[in-house]
């Protein structure tokens, strides 16, 4: 088991986050600065767009790390925007 | 641009863009040649802060005052936001003496007009709660300012463009050619001569090479200034920070390299980590032992940093000229050659008043007289480092 | 300061170049480091549980000895290791548990592999849109599915073995939509020769999804996907001879899950850091580093295998990665150079026939340029910093030196996120060669600096920590 935002999630040694996540029937795993919603992408370390924060440690790619014992998950899926959509223009 | 232009400005940095916009405001006709685009150079790879609060002479500082206030201006002004913000910059110290003589210092600037209010180590924390417990203190330079120095240059190059000047990219200036007088007439450049009333140098470090190509010899060298950029961490810092042994750092000429903390958070939530200088020639490359050593500097005031990543790092080359103040103005027996360099890591805080310094030049012939021997001119002007004309006799062969 | 810790050859990437590299410098009777970001070696193509109904590929079956022979401990296997950084001298900068460090290493051979091209779409960066190989990760290695109603879309062989295998484990494969048309295939035909064993595979893995019922359709790709907090449905559209999208004949389909591909792009950020000379070669899937006969850059004992040095296979990375490894050994002189010839001329005929057959993977699967034409100034091309496409076309329109990635980024905010631009780079490089009429090749990469991967501040700063006391 991990905990995920407060609540339980299985998961199995050997598993990645990300695979723990998704398996739950997770998706967003965060918020862009702006609000939109993000999870697993490439899958395989490159993208940066998975990440999560994994006991405190912010920008963590969930396709990267396994999962352990205990180990508490953030997803900052429920996060405001820190950039306002109208701060984008060109 | 059909007809020989006013003024060509050489360059499209921050210094240059605004040289083009003040001169193209006053209405003269501008040709801004940059040799690869708008701000490649060293306005990409600097922090953004407007800056006082590291200012050691009273002419120096009211030569920041003024292009403060130009800024403030200018972020009403220029249609093309570039992400200014003046929330004061707060100066923090590590030990007891360090802050008793941050403090005379900040007195002294308290006569010039700076505002500023002292910090107890309480009373720092309460403003900054992610600065390491043990401080000593901290001094609060309320009207610093910063912008995004990149978005920045391409604000003043936007709002130039309105007022009518042309910029040309791509187009690399290699000398320059004087007439019989002396006078400087044409840039020779990778698309051929171009002739222009007179012609504005704002090469950054670049323009020593240019400048010899007339027989002068500018006392500019690079000066290495690193950066570290976090992944973005909302809510670490709510001023930027800057290190009390910073101003120490930019005027110990030696050539270790010197790191002092400077920390900015950009709009987007990301913190520029500095500063560094060190004199390494043209190497724009990261060191590993730099780069270590401003983390270092960061960890020891902003510890709360520890798990953030550090996602990217780049390098400028600063300017760096011998009294650590700009050359800006014309070139005694150069006639129709201006400077506008040397502005070391002040360029983005000094811009808007090196581009209206630059413009009085041109409109006035008189500004010299009047000037020349006191005020903003005066501080700048290029005549203070002695005669620049390297080898007389190179210079009219040239011609 | 402690002292650096050395090796003779520093391997970075365990997948089968690496392997292969690795193991045959350690035959040489050299010390050996092999690194890698993952917890196991193999790669992305040996995961376990990679063997299809029992049946092992060639390269399956010599990857799975490589694999059996890293556990007899001749060489230094260091799982979950990022490299961050490479500097002349041959000095590499590590992350791994918390802690930054460097490595010094008499010979270096990159194998750090290949990440997958994607072509971007309006909501392609919505959760439950992810790239096959992702997909297949998951699936493989953890037997999770990306959804229930998945669709494979993209080109390239990679998306039957994706859709295969969702299938096998009872996801409904809607369709899988190849891009390219069996004409282009055909043209490349010489190219096959000698491939029977890719062809039987991709057969396979053909009528297990006819089987499933599953439509397999050239010619026809994903132009957008629709959702709010995740994919609800994605357009589907025919593409013509271009490879640009039709009007007519578009459809909505319902899924929870979108694989897309094109094929793939060497990982080279390392080489370029050691400041390794690149070139453009679309057959060889972008940018990879210029290596001579012994697989050494243009950097001085930098050697370059497997995907790095060119979009192959695995076949070819099995290769490269032997060759490399004993380059590396010869310049370390373990090895006597009549053996390395040696052992070079028995890999010759098979290294120029697998780039001959790679190098028409990598020209049919590359996204069609016609496909440009869905990326709407509205869609997202640097995932991380959230840059449209519009803004990219207004600034190359805005200004005539606005034509390399490099100005780009100082123009928008793109590659300045995390990912460093590894995702958006080669997608740009095209819309810029779109945009103003140039090659892609013009368009060049962003530059590499340290750190080349994400490094914590901490873990910077205490790195060899003695000497900078606050």
């Amino acid at each position: 088991m991990i905990d995920l935002d407060g609540r339980d999630v299985p998961a199995v040694a050997g598993q990645t986050v990300a695979a723990a996540l998704l398996a739950a029937g997770i998706l967003v795993f965060r918020r862009t600065a702006r609000g939109r919603p993000r999870g697993v992408f490439c899958g395989m370390g490159v993208c940066f767009d998975c990440l999560v924060t994994i006991d405190n440690i912010p920008d963590q790619r969930a396709c990267m790390t396994l999962v352990r014992p205990g180990m508490r998950v953030s997803t900052g899926a429920a996060q405001a925007p820190l950039r306002e959509e109208t701060h984008a223009r060109a | 641009m059909s007809r020989m232009p006013d003024v060509a400005v050489i360059g499209a940095g921050i210094v240059g863009a605004a040289c083009a916009y003040s001169l193209a405001r006053a209405g003269l006709s501008v040709l801004a040649l940059e040799r690869d685009f708008p701000a490649a150079g060293t306005s990409r790879a600097c922090d953004g802060l407007i800056l006082c609060c590291d200012k050691t002479s009273p002419a120096e500082l009211e030569l920041a005052q003024v292009s403060a206030g130009l800024w403030a201006g200018l972020a009403e002004g220029l249609d093309l936001d570039f992400e200014y913000g003046n929330t004061g910059v707060i100066v923090v110290y590590a030990t007891v003496e360090g802050l008793e003589a941050g403090r005379k210092q900040a007195i002294d600037r308290c006569g010039c007009g700076v505002k500023v209010e002292m910090l107890d180590a309480a009373g720092l924390l309460a403003l900054e709660p992610n600065l390491a417990p043990d401080l000593a203190g901290g001094i609060y330079y309320l009207d610093e300012a910063q912008v995004d120095a990149r978005r920045a240059t391409l604000a003043l190059l936007q709002a130039a463009r309105r007022c009518g000047a042309e910029l040309r990219q791509g187009v690399s200036v290699t000398g320059l050619r004087r007439d019989a007088g002396g006078r400087v007439v044409a840039a020779l450049t990778t698309e051929g001569e171009i002739e222009a009333g007179a012609f504005v140098l704002a090469a950054g470090v670049w323009s020593n090479e240019i400048a010899a190509s007339a027989g002068l010899q500018l006392p500019v060298r690079p000066r290495k200034g690193t950066i570290l950029v976090t992944s973005a961490a909302p809510g670490m810092i709510q001023h930027p920070l800057l290190e009390g042994s910073y101003a120490a750092s930019v005027h110990a000429d030696t050539s270790a390299a010197q790191v002092a903390l400077v920390a900015e958070m950009t709009a987007g939530g990301t913190l520029l980590l500095g500063s560094s200088r060190e004199f390494v020639g043209f190497d724009r490359s990261v060191s590993r032992a730099v780069a270590q050593a401003i983390a270092a500097r960061a960890m020891r005031y902003l510890p709360a940093l520890a798990e953030r990543n550090v996602i990217r790092a780049y390098a400028g080359l600063r300017p760096w000229s011998p009294d650590h103040l700009p050359l800006i103005g014309p070139v005694a027996g150069v006639p129709g050659l201006y400077l506008a360099t040397g502005h070391e890591g002040a360029g983005i805080g000094l811009a808007p008043v090196t581009g209206e310094i630059i413009a009085r030049w041109l409109i006035d012939p008189a500004y010299g007289k009047s000037q020349a021997t006191s005020g903003l001119a005066r501080t700048v002007w290029p005549g203070r480092f002695g005669d620049l004309i390297q080898d007389a006799a190179a210079v009219r062969a040239a011609a | 300061m402690p002292a650096l810790e050395t090796v003779d050859v520093a391997v970075v990437g365990a997948g089968p170049a690496g392997l292969a590299a690795a193991l045959a410098a350690a035959e040489c009777g050299l010390r050996v480091a092999l690194l890698d970001e993952r917890s196991l070696p193999g790669g992305q193509y040996l995961l376990p549980g990679h063997a299809h109904g029992g049946a092992l590929t060639e390269s399956e079956r010599l990857g799975g000895d490589l694999l059996r022979r890293l556990e007899t401990g001749q060489v230094d296997w260091r799982p979950g290791v990022t490299v961050w950084n490479v500097e002349a001298g041959l000095t590499l900068g590590l992350f791994a548990d918390g802690r930054a460090t460097t490595l010094a290493a008499g010979a270096i051979v990159l194998a750090s592999g290949a990440r997958e091209q994607v072509a971007p779409f309006p909501g392609w960066t919505l959760p439950g849109v992810m790239t096959a190989g992702a997909a297949q990760l998951l699936a493989k290695r953890h037997g999770v599915l990306p959804g229930r109603r998945v669709l494979v879309a993209g080109s390239g062989p990679l998306l039957l073995a994706v859709a295969a295998k969702l299938s096998a484990l009872g996801a409904t494969v809607v369709a899988v939509l190849e891009a390219s048309r069996p004409a282009q295939w055909l043209s490349h035909a010489p190219a096959a020769r000698g491939q029977g064993g890719r062809f039987a595979e991709g057969w396979r893995y053909l009528s297990d999804l006819r089987k499933a019922r599953v439509a397999y359709r050239f010619g026809s790709a994903v132009v957008a996907a629709q959702g709010a907090e995740r994919v609800e449905s994605v357009t589907v559209a025919p593409l013509d001879r271009a490879g640009r999208p039709l009007r007519e004949g578009r459809s909505v389909v319902a899924v929870d899950a979108l694989c897309v591909s094109f094929g793939f792009t060497p990982n080279v950020e390392l080489a370029q850091l050691a400041g390794a000379w690149m070139v453009f070669d679309p057959l060889r899937g972008g940018w990879a580093p210029q290596v001579d006969e012994n697989l050494e850059s243009t950097a001085s004992g930098l050697f370059v295998a497997g995907e790095t040095g060119g979009v192959g296979g695995a076949g070819l990375a099995l290769l490269t990665g032997r060759v490399a490894g004993l380059a590396a050994a010869r310049r370390l002189g373990a090895l006597s150079q009549d053996d390395l010839e040696r052992a070079k001329a028995g890999l010759a005929g098979r290294r120029k026939r697998e780039l001959r057959f790679a190098g028409m993977l990598n020209a049919v699967c590359a996204p069609p340029g016609g496909l440009s034409e869905i990326i709407t100034d509205e869609t997202i091309v640097c995932r991380c910093e959230e840059v449209t496409a519009g803004e990219l076309r207004a600034a190359v329109r805005e200004a005539a030196g606005i034509r390399t990635l490099d100005a780009l980024k100082v123009w928008t905010r793109i590659g300045q996120g995390p990912c460093q631009g590894r995702t958006c780079g080669p997608i740009a490089g095209r819309l810029i060669a779109a945009e103003a009429g140039c090659s892609p090749e013009a368009a060049g990469t962003f530059a590499v600096r340290p750190p080349a991967r994400p490094l914590p501040l901490g873990a910077l700063a205490a790195l060899e920590a003695a000497g900078d006391a606050a």
